[in-house]
Formats: structure tokens, C-alpha cells, sequence
């Protein structure tokens, strides 16, 4: 990813975290050297424990971070540094590898896999006495993602155009499940696991992280009920059908509509009754990191509202700093879609790691609905 | 006049001056044996095993369970609509394929040269960037969309996210696929014999049949394998032109691997899907003789 | 009637190249669309090639798949051509065995394959990265360059090259002026196909890249993964007019060398006697 693309289209991350069911081509070498578990990121320690000294590794998405933090971070302690590695992957296999592998010090990862990884004791928790900025992010967003510093997240709703479905409202799941039959083929779905069953549960009223295989299997009842009248299941450009019309109605990501109104502006978002899922990512130290202490100076220092502020405005994503807020772009700050009000927290639900046969469950559900 | 020489000792002669013919098959044996055979060892072993799905240790623990959970019908359902699809493309694939192939070896040197190259130069573009060339060539709205509703159809094509775009895209990334083997069959073909045919008064048709036909037919096998087989473990184009709407058997032996980390599973229903493929050559094999002496 | 005049070929074949062609001009069209989310024509602009031009990225993408494929294109001749010699005067059983590898190989998913190779290197340090990835391509590609040459293999007679050797001509020479020219088409149809999978392969790429630079395909896919514009389309573009490029010059180069003329004639008795 270039920075000029950041800068035209400043709320463009797709789902790139999430893409599992996209035959995940992406899947990055370095994150499979798990599976025989390389030595770890053995370099000299961080020396004396007053000085914040050496090289701490970062797997990230491409380009996710602040135009100037790792300068600035630098400046600030001389003798520390963050190396930035990309990776664009996905899947939570992938993921958890990436720790396995011990390649990395610390990793962008969201809920489900930090916690998966936490179940596999594969991360090493922070000394928060070492990162009091954490103080700045909403409460919410801290109770969700304990382990680390979490940094920003998204959640699935509704954009439509009224003016292809007869000027209809929609302020629910409900509705969209109604209107979906009456505009075959118009309607595109988003094609990964969490997101799609995920919202769907929001439709039938259930917590979007059950686990209980009556309530999954309604889930699929009502996705495959509906499956015929849909045009796709999309992971990447998903709502771009409704700018031209050749899509009517999508379930889509936050920052992904309010790029598409900017494009055209006769598109609606709405953030359902019923409430909305989202994911929720962060940073995560990996297990045994001898730069645990680079890496608390680090996310202590991205936690301040100049730092973070510059990470938002160069992703463009939805942020958890309220204190950031007059250093936020506009674009971005003044969104009623991507601004963390009370009201809007209120109703979304983060997503969380199900275990082991909890994922196994909603895995066999997502293949089922799939070869329907 | 000397007498003529004598005889050489008889003996085996090497394939090629001097070279003993273990030495021909030794980068072979490099490839396949360690490079191939291994790794399938490898495969073979973890179909027989379980994995933590917690943090994804495979562990040995010669169960059957994984070819088990192989067997229930939703994955047979999925096979077999592959399979069906696969082979639908495939044969048309085959048709299409034959007649440029016979259309190529029938030029001149030059010109054979040259389509050659046509066929293959829109290959170099990039696998990805061609398929995503179609989401906008069949997508409603689209030209061809466009193309046909100013003819009068009513309504949209609605092809795309439907089996059909994915067929066409099978049949368009594997065309070449096809092309070369029968063309290469064909081209060997001496133009002297389609004029030999011809004086004897044999029939166009005829003439096809007896001096085209046979010589395409190693090429045609080599090319109905060569497409029909990847195709049935497509994954990438059923998934950007199919909307995610038709699962394969390609994405669900993928995401064993890519996302759910299901490592034997996946291990097994590669085994399966291998033992049931060389039978299928086997078959074939003992088939093929009947077939040459035709 | 001769059958030399196609009045039915003629017209298919056109239509089949047009469809081979047509993705190539959309893509092409569409890589000057100022529309960055592709859902119309917004105008013109070469704002993209730009953008792609100057992808570093990208650069070394298609420096490292140009490696990759030009390596694993050799040596899968090389493994293919030997292979055939050896071929022709195998017993059936062991032309059984070897005929079942290569069709192993075809059959056997990629993304198996390469799981399986990867963990495989691991096993025995063997460090990932370009090599790796060579020789992961070279399996499957030999195995094509396999059928093909093994296709044209078979319609040749051995005593064809043992008559040049009884007419005085050393075995190499034998070889080349017999076998190898009748062979020339198959091998550069294989060595085309080789070069043209390995270019534009991801699975095998992405589980064997280790630490190394990215090749192309897998560049082009994170930046799919991210957002679909129209640099995607300029990058194709213009990949595939450096490919030709280098291929034209490469043909070229080969046509000049004089064997060219003599491969594309058919393999006939009288090519011994030159």
C-alpha cells in the first residue's frame, strides 16, 4: 500500500484482518514457520532497566500504523526502535502461527485471535503500571481487548440506497431480512465467518459470540433462507455495487460506507435496532519477547492523543481516544458513522474467542451455509 | 574394395552418445522422488493424525476419523457438484481447444509462431488482475450486459456469482492449457498426407478422421488431464467469480489448510481425492491401447 | 474438396482469440479509469501508471518472479527433456511408474503440495526463499513440460537417430540434428508454459517466500486484499508489455541463431543429411 493510497482514500482497510473465507491466498510464509517452532526473537536484551534499549519486532498489516510514530517513537528514546514487518493476513490459523513461531515480538491481532493465542499461552501479558496512557482509550474497548493495546475496530451494519428499493427505510436487520426476497440478487453479504453469522445473530437477538448449536443452527437456517435472493458474498470492494446501483442493499464495515458516500452521497448506513457486531484489534506481545520492555514504552507512547491521532488520520480507521478527537481529521472525527458515542457503544458487541469447539461449531455451520 | 567393418560388440546402446540411461533419469528422479514423493509421505501420515485446534500441534495418532468425517454428505454433495462442473468446462474446453489447435497447425510456419504467441501474451497480465477483468465484463451493468440490452434482451444477463461465471472463467484461465498439447500433437502432422487423402478422394470429413484424428488424440488426453485435474481444485476463481455462493471442492480442501488450520483433515481429503484420480489413470491405461489402435 | 480451407475453423478460432483478448482490454481501458472503485467510467487519467511505475514494491516483485521463472523454466526442461530420452527406451513398467508421477503431480492440489513442501523444509533446515520456491515450481512444472515433450516423444522413431549413427554421424550429433530439432516445438511450447505458470503462480510462492522479497503475484495480491483500483490494472499492463518485451527480444535472439528456421519445419529424414 502506497501512502498516496492512504491519503485519497483514507478509510479504505478492508477487512484484511478477517478475510478468512477468501481462499486466503495471503498467507504469509513467515507466520507457517510456526509449525515446527523456530528459536525465538533471540537478540541482546534491553540492557539496564532504566534505559529502553533495542530492536523490537512488529507484525502488522501493511501500512496500519501512524505516518510518523516509529520516527517520532525513535526520537524520543534513542536507543529503541520498532522494526515493522507486513503481513497481510487473515485467518486465525495464521495468526496464531505467527505467534507460535516466535518470529515476532508483538503483532497485530484482534479479539479472537489474541485470545485464542491466550488460551494456547502463546502471549506475554503487559505490566500496565508500565503503560498508564492506556487511561486514554475508552473503557469499553480496554474491558474487551485486555491483553494488549487495542487500537481500533469496526463494526458490520447496513448500507443501502433508498432510491433503488422504493424508498423504503431500513433501521434494522429485520427489515433488510424482509426486503432482501423483494430485490433478488441486489443484495451482497459479507464472506467472512464472524462478520456474516455474526450480524446475523444480531438479527435473531443472539449474543454474537454464541456458541450454542440450537441458536447457530437457526443462524444458518436464516442466512440459507435468503441465500438465493442474494447477489454475493463479497470480502473485498463489498458495498462498491451500491455507487453505481448495480447493488441495492449490503451488509458492509463502517469506514467502508463512509468511503462509499463520499463517492455517492444517495448512500444510507445504519446502525441496526437490534445492535451490531465488530471486531476489535490491537497490539499483542508475543510469549517469552526479550523486548517486553521496548514494546510497553512503545504502545505507552502510541496511547497519547498526538500519536494516536496520527495513526487514525493515516488509516482512517474508527477510533476508541475521545481525548484525540480535536486532533482527528474531520473526515473522520465529525462521521457520525465512525465517532465512538456512548449510544453507538452501547449497542455493538466485540467479538470474542469462542474455544476450541466453539469455532469448530461456527466453522461446520459457515461450510454448511456455504454448499447450500 | 575393403571389406566392410566388422560388427560392433552388441550390446545396449546409450540413449545418447556415451551417457548411461540411469544418468537421463537422475534430475527426475531428483524432482519427484525427493521433492514430491516425500513431501506426499508426509501428507499421507498427517491424514492420520488429529490436531489441537487450540494451537494447531498435529499429533500422531493413526486415527481413521479424519476419511470419517470425509464421507458426510454435505462434502460428497460439494465433490459432486465440482466434479460435474469441472468436466462440463473441461469438455468444452476440449472442443474449443481442438479447433484452434487444428486451426494453428495448419498455417504457416510463421503465422503458427505468431498465434501461438497471441494465446499465450494475455497470460502475462497477471492471473488475478485477468479474473477480476471479468467480475467487470460480466457483472450487471457491464458491457456485455450493456451489449446484450441494447439487442432487447429484458432484463440484466445475471451471469455473474452464478456456476456459469465460474465456468467461463475455468475455461478462459485453462484455454491455453488445452491449446498446446493438441497443437503440438497436431503440428507434427505432414501436410504431404492431407494431399495424399485428398488425391485418393477421400472426404473432408474423412480425411479429418483418419489422418487428423488419430494424431490428436495423445495430445487431446494430455490436455483434458492437464486441465480437467487442476480445475477440480480450483479455488481462487470459483471464489472471485462465483461470489461465494458455489462451494467447490478447492475451497473446502483450501480452508483446511489456509484457515481452519485442520491440517489432517485437509491431509485426508488430499489422499482421497489422489487415490481416486490415479485409479482413474489406471483405468485409463489400461484403456489407451484400444484406444491407439484406432 | 481439400480440407486445407477451414470455413468453419477460421471463424471459431477468430472468436476464441477475441475471447482470450477481450479481459486484456478491459483491464487495459479500465487502468485509465479515474474511477477508483471501478463501478463506471470516470475519465481518463495515467495517474495509475504512475502510481504503479513507482512502486517499489512492485519492482522488486517482478524482478524476483522474472528470476523464478526463467530459473524454474530450465531446469523443468531439463528434468522434462532427460526424462523423455530416457522414456523411449523404458521398459512398461517402468514407463508405467514414471508416467504415474507426472500425472501425480498434475492431479496433487497445489495448496497441498506446497503445505507439504513446507513443512518438509522445515523439517530439514532447509531455508526457505527463492531456491525453495524454485524448486517447489520445478516439481509441478517439470510435470508439464514432461507430458508435452513426451507427446511429441512418441511419434518419433528411435532408429531414426540410430541410422544417423550408423551414416556416420557421432551420437551427439545424432541427437541434436535429429531428435532435439524434431523435439524443438515441444520444447519451446513447454518451456512457454512453464515460464508462464511460474510467473504467475501464488500458492507455492507465498508458503515458500521465508523472509525473501515477495514475488509479483503475491505483491499484487495484498494489494487486491486492500482495495481493487485501477494501479492493479496498470501494474498488470505493464508487467505483461515487459514480459512480451523480453520475450521478443529473446525470440529474436533465437531466430537470428539460425535454429529457429530449421525447428519449425517438421522433423523430417532429410534434417540428418544437414
Amino acid at each position: 500500500m502506497t501512502e498516496h493510497d492512504a491519503l485519497i482514500d483514507p478509510l479504505t482497510r478492508g477487512a484484511l484482518l478477517k478475510k478468512a473465507g477468501a481462499g486466503a491466498l495471503g498467507l504469509s510464509a513467515a507466520s507457517l514457520l510456526a509449525a515446527c517452532g523456530s528459536s525465538g526473537s533471540s537478540s541482546s536484551s534491553a540492557g539496564s532497566s532504566n534505559v529502553i534499549a533495542g530492536q523490537a519486532i512488529l507484525s502488522n498489516y501493511p501500512g496500519w500504523m501512524g505516518k510518523h510514530n516509529l520516527a517520532a517513537f525513535h526520537q524520543k528514546y534513542p536507543q529503541a526502535s520498532i522494526k515493522m514487518i507486513s503481513n497481510a493476513t487473515s485467518s486465525s490459523a495464521e495468526v496464531v502461527l505467527q505467534f507460535k513461531s516466535r518470529q515476532y515480538d508483538f503483532l497485530l491481532s484482534d479479539t479472537t485471535d489474541s485470545g485464542q493465542a491466550h488460551a494456547a499461552d502463546l502471549i506475554t501479558p503487559l505490566d500496565w503500571s508500565k503503560v498508564p496512557n492506556i487511561q486514554n482509550i475508552s473503557e469499553k474497548f480496554r474491558k474487551a481487548y485486555p491483553w494488549g493495546l487495542p487500537t481500533d475496530y469496526g463494526k458490520v451494519g447496513i448500507a443501502y440506497r433508498p432510491d433503488l428499493v422504493g424508498n423504503a427505510t431500513i433501521t434494522s436487520w429485520h427489515d433488510l431480512w424482509e426486503l432482501i426476497p423483494r430485490y433478488s440478487g441486489q443484495t451482497v453479504f459479507i464472506d467472512l465467518e464472524r462478520d456474516c453469522m455474526g450480524s446475523t445473530c444480531k438479527y435473531l437477538g443472539f449474543s454474537s459470540n454464541t456458541t450454542d448449536p440450537g441458536e447457530m443452527s437457526k443462524v444458518q437456517d436464516a442466512i440459507v433462507r435468503v441465500k438465493p435472493d442474494l447477489k454475493a458474498f463479497l470480502n473485498t470492494n463489498v458495498g462498491a455495487g451500491l455507487i453505481n446501483g448495480s447493488t441495492a442493499m449490503a451488509m458492509d464495515w463502517d469506514y467502508d460506507v463512509a468511503l462509499l458516500q463520499q463517492k455517492n452521497d444517495k448512500i444510507k448506513w445504519v446502525l441496526p435496532d437490534e445492535g451490531v457486531h465488530a471486531y476489535l484489534e490491537g497490539f499483542t506481545a508475543v510469549k517469552n519477547t526479550s523486548k517486553i520492555a521496548v514494546i510497553q514504552a512503545f504502545l505507552n507512547f502510541l496511547a497519547t492523543p498526538p500519536q494516536y491521532a496520527d495513526f487514525v488520520n493515516t488509516t482512517g480507521t474508527a477510533y476508541m481516544m475521545p481525548t484525540a478527537t480535536p486532533l482527528i481529521e474531520k473526515s473522520i472525527s465529525k462521521n457520525p458513522i465512525l465517532v465512538p458515542t456512548p449510544a453507538v457503544l452501547a449497542k455493538t458487541e466485540f467479538d470474542k474467542y469462542l474455544g476450541a469447539d466453539g469455532t469448530t461449531l461456527w466453522s461446520n455451520t459457515w461450510t454448511a451455509i456455504k454448499a447450500a | 574394395m575393403a571389406p566392410p567393418p566388422a560388427e560392433p560388440p552388441r550390446r545396449r546402446r546409450p540413449a545418447l552418445g556415451g551417457l548411461p540411461r540411469l544418468a537421463l533419469l537422475l534430475p527426475t528422479l531428483v524432482i519427484t522422488a525427493l521433492c514430491f514423493v516425500i513431501p506426499l509421505g508426509l501428507i499421507a501420515v498427517y491424514s492420520f493424525g488429529t490436531v489441537n485446534e487450540v494451537n494447531f500441534d498435529v499429533y500422531f495418532g493413526w486415527t481413521t476419523q479424519n476419511y470419517h468425517d470425509f464421507t458426510s454428505t454435505l462434502y460428497l454433495h460439494t465433490l459432486a457438484r465440482s466434479v460435474f462442473l469441472s468436466l462440463s468446462t473441461t469438455l468444452s474446453c476440449a472442443v474449443l481447444g481442438f479447433i484452434f489447435a487444428y486451426y494453428i497447425s495448419r498455417q504457416p510456419p510463421r503465422a503458427q509462431q505468431l498465434l501461438l504467441v497471441a494465446v499465450i501474451v494475455p497470460f502475462w497480465t497477471s492471473f488475478i488482475v485477468r479474473t477480476y477483468a471479468w467480475v467487470d465484463l460480466l457483472q450487471n451493468l457491464g458491457p456485455i450486459d450493456r451489449f446484450a440490452r441494447a439487442l432487447g434482451l429484458h432484463g440484466h444477463i445475471d451471469i455473474l456469482y452464478t456456476p456459469y461465471s465460474i465456468a467461463i472463467g475455468i475455461l478462459y484461465s485453462y484455454l491455453p492449457l488445452m491449446i498446446l498439447p493438441i497443437y503440438v500433437s497436431l503440428e507434427r502432422i505432414d501436410p504431404a498426407l492431407y494431399d495424399a487423402a485428398a488425391d485418393l478422394g477421400a472426404t473432408p470429413f474423412r480425411q479429418f478422421r483418419r489422418v487428423v484424428l488419430p494424431h490428436a488424440v495423445p495430445g487431446l488426453i494430455a490436455g483434458i488431464i492437464i486441465v480437467g485435474v487442476p480445475a477440480l481444485g480450483e479455488y481462487v476463481i470459483p471464489e472471485i467469480l462465483g461470489g461465494g455462493k458455489t462451494l467447490m471442492a478447492g475451497n473446502l480442501l483450501a480452508d483446511q489448510f489456509l484457515e481452519t488450520g485442520n491440517y489432517p483433515f485437509g491431509s485426508a481429503l488430499a489422499v482421497t481425492v489422489m487415490v481416486v484420480l490415479m485409479l482413474l489413470l489406471f483405468l485409463l491405461r489400461r484403456a489407451q491401447p484400444a484406444v491407439e489402435a484406432q | 474438396m481439400n480440407i486445407r480451407r477451414h470455413p468453419v475453423a477460421a471463424p471459431l478460432s477468430l472468436l476464441i482469440l477475441l475471447f482470450m483478448w477481450v479481459p486484456l482490454i478491459v483491464v487495459a481501458v479500465n487502468s485509465f479509469n479515474t474511477q477508483t472503485i471501478m463501478a463506471g467510467w470516470g475519465g481518463f487519467t495515467t495517474h495509475w501508471y504512475s502510481l504503479a511505475w513507482h512502486n517499489e514494491d512492485v519492482r522488486t516483485g517482478l524482478k524476483t518472479t522474472l528470476i523464478i521463472a526463467v530459473a524454474s523454466s530450465v531446469l523443468s526442461l531439463f528434468v522434462a527433456v532427460t526424462g523423455a530420452l530416457w522414456w523411449r527406451r523404458a521398459s512398461p513398467k517402468a514407463r508405467a511408474v514414471y508416467d504415474g508421477l507426472i500425472f501425480a503431480r498434475i492431479i496433487l492440489p497445489e495448496v497441498v503440495f506446497a503445505t507439504a513442501l513446507f513443512f518438509l523444509f522445515l523439517k530439514i533446515h532447509f531455508s526457505l526463499g527463492l531456491t525453495a520456491i524454485v524448486i517447489g515450481h520445478t516439481v509441478w512444472n517439470s510435470a508439464y513440460a514432461a507430458l508435452i515433450v513426451q507427446a511429441r516423444m512418441a511419434g518419433l522413431d528411435p532408429a531414426l537417430e540410430e541410422a544417423a549413427a550408423d551414416l556416420g554421424a557421432t551420437p551427439w550429433r545424432a541427437f541434436r540434428r535429429v531428435t532435439l530439432s524434431a523435439l524443438m516445438p515441444a520444447i519451446v511450447v513447454a518451456g512457454l508454459l512453464a515460464f508462464t505458470f511460474s510467473f504467475d503462480d501464488v500458492v507455492t510462492s507465498v508458503f515458500l517466500q521465508g523472509a525473501s522479497n515477495s514475488p509479483l503475484p503475491v505483491v499484487i495480491l495484498g494489494m487486491i486484499r486492500f482495495r481493487i483500483t485501477p494501479e492493479i490494472n496498470a501494474i498488470g499492463l505493464l508487467v505483461m508489455l515487459f514480459t512480451v518485451t523480453v520475450m521478443s527480444l529473446a525470440v529474436i535472439f533465437y531466430a537470428t541463431a539460425g535454429s529457429l528456421g530449421r525447428a519449425g519445419r517438421r522433423g523430417s529424414m532429410l534434417d540428418m543429411y544437414r
